[in-house]
């Protein structure tokens, strides 16, 4: 069995001629770097959510009132010391505080400012038992909660997410109905030399093979240029927008490449599937006899 | 020269050439209706070719010899009766089995069906290539054949600058190239002189010794006085007659 084609049978079918066939580069270009770039942008939200998340859940900012002494914030911070996942904590000093209300109150309000008591925990804290000491001790003290604004978020993610992977399957289907597209144009456009072909004894087999290799020529070509931009764009946007640099994880580069070659996976079975089912239309001796294009 | 192309495997040749206990074709009340034709092309044509025989396919034009050589190559498959082929039934075959028939055969078209953007000695070669690559043997084969169709000065031309002859020639040396074992050509000799018309006859009786069996479709007398074999007449898609010999 021999499984070099004669380079005279790869110029016989030529699919390179059809212009839409010439598209299929620039598309698979296109659609890659869009869904390798969509992949990314999944994946750094991924990682700026699990962070800032980290970030909430390692902080409770307990608010006291404007009048609590020293002496009674101590007794607080003694009390809270000791319970299980409270690892430090400290008053805010009374600018910071004026930091963080101006955006609503101004800098010259004459309000009287909170007293802020920064607690610093990890994952073994009990919130309920910590809640119910400090309204033990400060019963008109207010405890951050930020569960149900983590739990909104949460599902604001995963929304945005979700429809992130339909866009991508979306993106999947269009390539894969394009590619079938370019085929079936492709063979058609070569009807004359098909037909030759197979008046002189080439197989199904043997044609589809003619068709894949330059699918998968054309299709690799558009896989790199797809991988090429990808990896382009994320380091322009490392350069020209520091702040991006740590969501830019391993995951989201991986996914500017794994990308492109997965859409090349989807673009072969298209082909595949396209070049079997025009084939086997054209062999059919029962099916109306179509015009060389 | 044709000696040549021959002698190259003259032994091997010789045990390939078995006669089978089958026709190499029957043809059993077949018809053929094009799609929304009012009538059949063909009607109730019944005849055999045994393997090694020589025929021709004479008829008017418009008598029906392009569907039954259209059904010969496989192309249409006859809305009634039954075509065997190499003792196949074409109904029953898929795509595969199509394609490995028509490597044992070598059809002449009337318009050559040359593949534009392939050269002369490309367009012969295609046959041999569809198993893979060329061997040095099969190139040399390519060579002989296009030397002896008197081809070898525009081996590397394409077929848009060769005349009708020329291409004429060419699509002759693809349809031998591989020593078919069965031969159908549609008038062969329309569009080259007598001299060529008288080799590529006598290409075809070489072949036709050695076992291939021949079906040329004429319209010329002349030559079928000068090559005599019996015909098969076609006249308004009946099977008017089958002569013998001249």
């Amino acid at each position: 069995m021999k499984f070099r084609i004669d380079p005279s049978a790869k110029k016989a079918l030529s699919l390179g001629k059809d212009a839409v066939f010439r598209l299929l580069v620039l598309m698979m270009i296109l659609l890659g770097w869009l869904s390798a770039m969509g992949a990314a942008a999944l994946f750094s939200l991924e990682e700026v959510y699990h962070q800032w998340q980290l970030n909430q859940k390692s902080h409770i900012s307990v608010y006291l009132m404007p009048d609590s002494t020293p002496q009674q914030i101590q007794t607080l911070e003694e009390a809270l010391i000791i319970i299980q996942g409270v690892q430090d904590m400290r008053p805010l000093n009374q600018s910071v505080v004026r930091e963080l209300v101006a955006p609503y109150l101004g800098y010259d309000t004459t309000l009287p400012m909170p007293k802020i008591l920064d607690v610093k925990v990890d994952p073994n804290l009990d919130r309920d038992v910590f809640d119910a000491r400090v309204k033990e001790l400060f019963p008109l003290a207010e405890v951050d909660d930020a569960r149900s604004m983590l739990q909104t978020v949460a599902e604001s993610v995963r929304f945005v997410q979700a429809g992130a992977l339909l866009a991508a399957v979306a993106v999947f289907l269009v390539l894969a109905s394009l590619v079938a597209l370019t085929v079936r144009s492709g063979l058609r456009a070569q009807q004359h030399a098909l037909n030759i072909l197979q008046y002189i004894g080439a197989t199904n087999a043997f044609l589809k093979g003619l068709i894949l290799r330059q699918v998968f020529a054309r299709a690799a070509l558009g896989m790199c240029g797809a991988m090429a931009l990808s990896g382009a764009s994320l380091l322009v946007l490392n350069v020209f927008y520091a702040p991006l640099i740590p969501y830019v994880t391993s995951k989201v580069w991986a996914a500017a490449v794994g990308v492109p070659m997965l859409l090349m996976l989807v673009v072969m079975l298209a082909a595949y599937w396209s070049a079997g089912a025009t084939l086997e239309a054209d062999y059919d001796i029962n099916a109306p006899k179509k015009k060389a294009a | 020269m044709i000696g040549d192309f021959f002698v190259t495997d003259y032994a091997e040749a010789a045990t390939l050439v078995k006669i089978d206990e089958y026709p190499m074709i029957t043809f059993e009340n077949v018809a053929y209706q094009y799609p929304k034709a009012r009538m059949a092309a063909i009607h109730d044509v019944s005849f055999e070719l045994e393997e090694g025989s020589f025929h021709y396919l004479t008829g008017p034009s418009g008598a029906g010899k392009t569907t039954l050589f259209r059904m010969m190559y496989m192309d249409l498959k006859p809305t009634h009766g039954r075509l065997t082929l190499f003792n196949k039934n074409i109904a029953t075959l898929d795509a595969d089995d199509i394609a490995l028939l028509r490597r044992r055969m070598g059809i002449v078209f009337q318009d050559f069906r040359l593949l534009p953007h392939l050269t002369v000695e490309e367009n012969v070669s295609l046959p041999l290539t569809l198993n893979g690559a060329m061997d040095k043997t099969q190139q040399n084969c390519v060579k002989e054949i296009i030397d002896w169709v008197g081809l070898s000065h525009k081996a590397r031309e394409l077929p848009a600058f060769l005349s009708g002859g020329e291409k004429q020639r060419v699509a002759i040396a693809r349809a031998v190239v591989n020593r078919p074992r069965l031969l159908i050509a549609d008038e062969p000799t329309g569009n080259v002189d007598a001299s060529m018309g008288r080799r590529i006859m006598h290409l075809f009786t070489e072949l036709n010794k050695h076992g291939t069996t021949l079906l040329i479709a004429t319209h010329d007398r002349g030559l079928i006085a000068d090559c005599p074999a019996p015909s098969i007449v076609v006249e308004n898609g009946h099977l008017s007659r089958l002569s013998g010999a001249a």
